[in-house]
């Protein structure tokens, strides 16, 4: 019986695998296995204690994707069933780098797991989210799953920490810049106005943000507004690689609807669009689509909506 | 001087995906492209050759098949890239290896590197447009024994050494690394640059080399086997609105969004 090993940077950060890692568990009868890079006994017991029976802390040092993967070495010796953490920078690199030594499989952001003929059957968002990747996995294997995606269970009990030590060659960390955190949650949003490179200047965004106010939603984006030019934090930034939403409904002005960018707006109930280009991908995606300047057309639907106050 | 290699890969265009009707995608049909921020990955290349002095090469593994009929549009993205910097072009073409995971891939890649000498800076992009594994630059780096830094968002080189910012979810984080090394860029890393006539046309003489699982000799295992794509069933009601009267397309869509429920005016 060999051991799945539940990893990330903190306990929280490794809380978010553990309902997928019951599911393997489940099927598997293999026991988990705890490990952070950082954190307290009292964190770590918090997060796993009742469901992992052992737990392994690196305490904070060296760089963390060395460092994880150097221990995932060590931890492994003895046989694995898999690694599993969820789908952040650090880890998708730590997990990539010991699979490839380890000469296995890894599945990233895998959103639902089977059992098949005793077989367990992965599926994942392929065609940058048009489609899903259903796949066959035989252990030792290694996956990520997306944030909030499986249910962790509830966590009740002691469970021991042991420090675990390793040795890894990283390049030398010499600056860490924290980034402008804002407080949207534009995933609990009922209503948001998504914008992108159809507006033209950082100060054009304010019509966005007067629309939101007057239906009561949020302002969201498409990537370049937020990772390109920085005009907003990047907690408004939605879709592949950053948030999913599923309001009631997504309007999307000047977006031109990039798979990568639907789909994490697939979920919303109504989806509208305005777009100046007829043949933007965006209208096969929405329920109602402007064909127009959005310069034309975001001052007229303000007006027509204050004049309902 | 300084050896470059980047790697690229030639990807279905998601845009213009065909399906059967029980909504199985056919790749084989469909077009491919270059991985959006491949683009970056080679631009980053050209920028490193351009500081440093040397050559790039560009490695491409066929993943879609099969590689007889798609033969024309691996060449056409390995055209591309040749007329947008790139020295030279060297693409593995096996129906062995297509619909490979990114385990094969990484391992086809490092016995090509291996093949050809070795190199002391290998870019590739953060994820590939379609599949989006985020898989290669830890793996290729982990099988080639050098250091990885993933998610470059910019790269300064001092002295020949290289100052790194890594772009993560809730920080950039600066690091130093000295060549040989393996690093993956992100979409903002740089503006990649449209080539030119007169590099469109100079790189047809540029050369690309084709290779067979038989001169790489990696052996691909059944460790992981693809069921299955499906499409995402989207059902949308796709009405268009006129916006060439601005005010009169304004209240359509109040009326019809009120009509929804999704929104109350005046509320
Ligand atoms: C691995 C990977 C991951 C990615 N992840 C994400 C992600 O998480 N989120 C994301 O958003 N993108 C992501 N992308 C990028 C994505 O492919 C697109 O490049 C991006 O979504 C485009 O943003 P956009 O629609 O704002 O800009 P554009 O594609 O440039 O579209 C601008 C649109 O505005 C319209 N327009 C211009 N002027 C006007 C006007 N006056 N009035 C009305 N319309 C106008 C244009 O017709 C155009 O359709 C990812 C890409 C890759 C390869
Ligand atoms: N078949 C391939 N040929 C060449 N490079 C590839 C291939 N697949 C992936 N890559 C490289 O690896 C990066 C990440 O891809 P992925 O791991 O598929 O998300 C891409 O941006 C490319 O630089």
């Amino acid at each position: 019986m060999s051991r799945i090993v539940v990893a990330g940077e903190n306990s929280q950060q490794a809380r978010e695998a553990l309902g997928f890692a019951k599911i393997l568990s489940d099927v598997s009868g293999s026991t988990i296995s705890f490990l952070v890079f950082s954190g307290t006994s009292d964190e770590i017991a918090s997060a796993a204690g009742g469901i992992a029976s052992e737990a392994y802390n690196l305490n904070g040092a060296g760089h963390p994707p060395e460092s994880l993967a150097a221990a995932l070495d060590i931890l492994s010796k003895d046989g694995i069933y898999a690694v599993v953490a969820p789908a952040l920078k650090n880890l998708t690199d730590a997990l990539a780098r010991f699979s490839a030594k380890a000469r296995i499989p890894m599945l990233t952001e895998v959103i639902e797991a089977h059992v098949m003929d005793d077989e367990l059957l992965l599926k994942r968002g392929v065609m940058a989210g048009r489609a899903i990747g259903e796949y066959h996995v035989k252990p030792p294997f290694t996956a990520t799953v997306p944030m909030k995606k499986f249910e962790p269970p509830e966590a009740s009990g002691a469970l021991e920490v042991e420090d675990l030590e390793v040795s890894a060659e990283a390049p030398k960390l010499i600056g860490v810049e924290k980034k402008v955190k804002g407080e949207v949650d534009i995933e609990g949003a009922e209503i948001v106005i998504g914008v992108g490179r159809g507006f033209k200047k950082e100060e054009d965004l304010k019509t966005a943000f007067q629309l939101a106010e007057l239906l009561g939603g949020e302002v969201g984006c498409s990537r370049p507004i937020a990772a390109d030019y920085g005009w907003l934090p990047e907690d408004r930034w939605i879709g592949i690689s950053s948030k999913k939403i599923r309001p009631k409904l997504y309007f999307a002005i000047g977006i031109s609807g990039a798979p990568q960018h639907m789909s994490g707006v697939l979920d919303s109930k109504i989806i509208a669009a305005v777009n100046k280009d007829k043949n933007a991908p965006i209208f096969q995606y929405a329920d109602y689509g402007i064909v127009g300047d959005l310069y034309q057309f975001l001052p007229a639907l303000l007006k027509k909506l204050e004049e309902k106050q | 001087m300084a050896r470059v290699a980047v790697l690229v890969k030639a990807a279905i265009d998601v845009n213009l995906m065909k399906a059967d009707p029980q909504g199985n995608v056919l790749a084989q049909q469909t077009p491919l492209v270059i991985a959006e921020y491949d683009r970056n990955a080679v631009q980053a290349a050209v920028e490193i050759k351009g500081k440093l002095g040397g050559s790039v090469a560009a490695f491409s593994l066929a993943s879609w098949g099969p590689v007889s009929a798609k033969k024309k549009e691996y060449e056409n993205v390995m055209r591309e890239v040749l007329a947008m910097g790139v020295d030279e072009a060297h693409v593995v073409l096996d129906d062995g290896y297509v619909d490979g995971t990114p385990l094969v891939t990484a391992e086809v890649m490092a016995a090509l590197a291996g093949k050809l000498g070795g190199f002391d800076i290998y870019v590739t992009g953060e994820g590939s447009s379609d599949m989006v594994s985020s898989q290669l630059a830890p793996r290729l780096g982990a099988l080639l024994g050098l250091p990885v830094v993933t998610f470059t968002k910019r790269i300064d080189i001092e002295d020949g050494g290289f100052k790194i910012t890594r772009d993560l979810e809730d920080k950039l984080e600066v690091v130093h690394v000295d060549p040989p090394l393996v690093m993956s860029v992100t979409g903002e890393a740089n503006q990649p640059r449209l080539p030119t006539l007169l590099q469109i046309r100079r790189a047809f003489v540029k050369p690309i080399k084709f290779y067979t699982a038989q001169d790489i000799g990696v052996k691909r295992e059944a460790k992981i086997e693809q069921l299955a794509i499906k499409v995402l069933a989207q059902k949308r009601k796709n009405v268009i609105i006129d916006g060439s009267k601005p005010e009169e397309a304004a209240e359509v869509l109040i009326q019809r969004l009120t009509e929804e429920g999704v929104i109350i005016p005046g509320r």
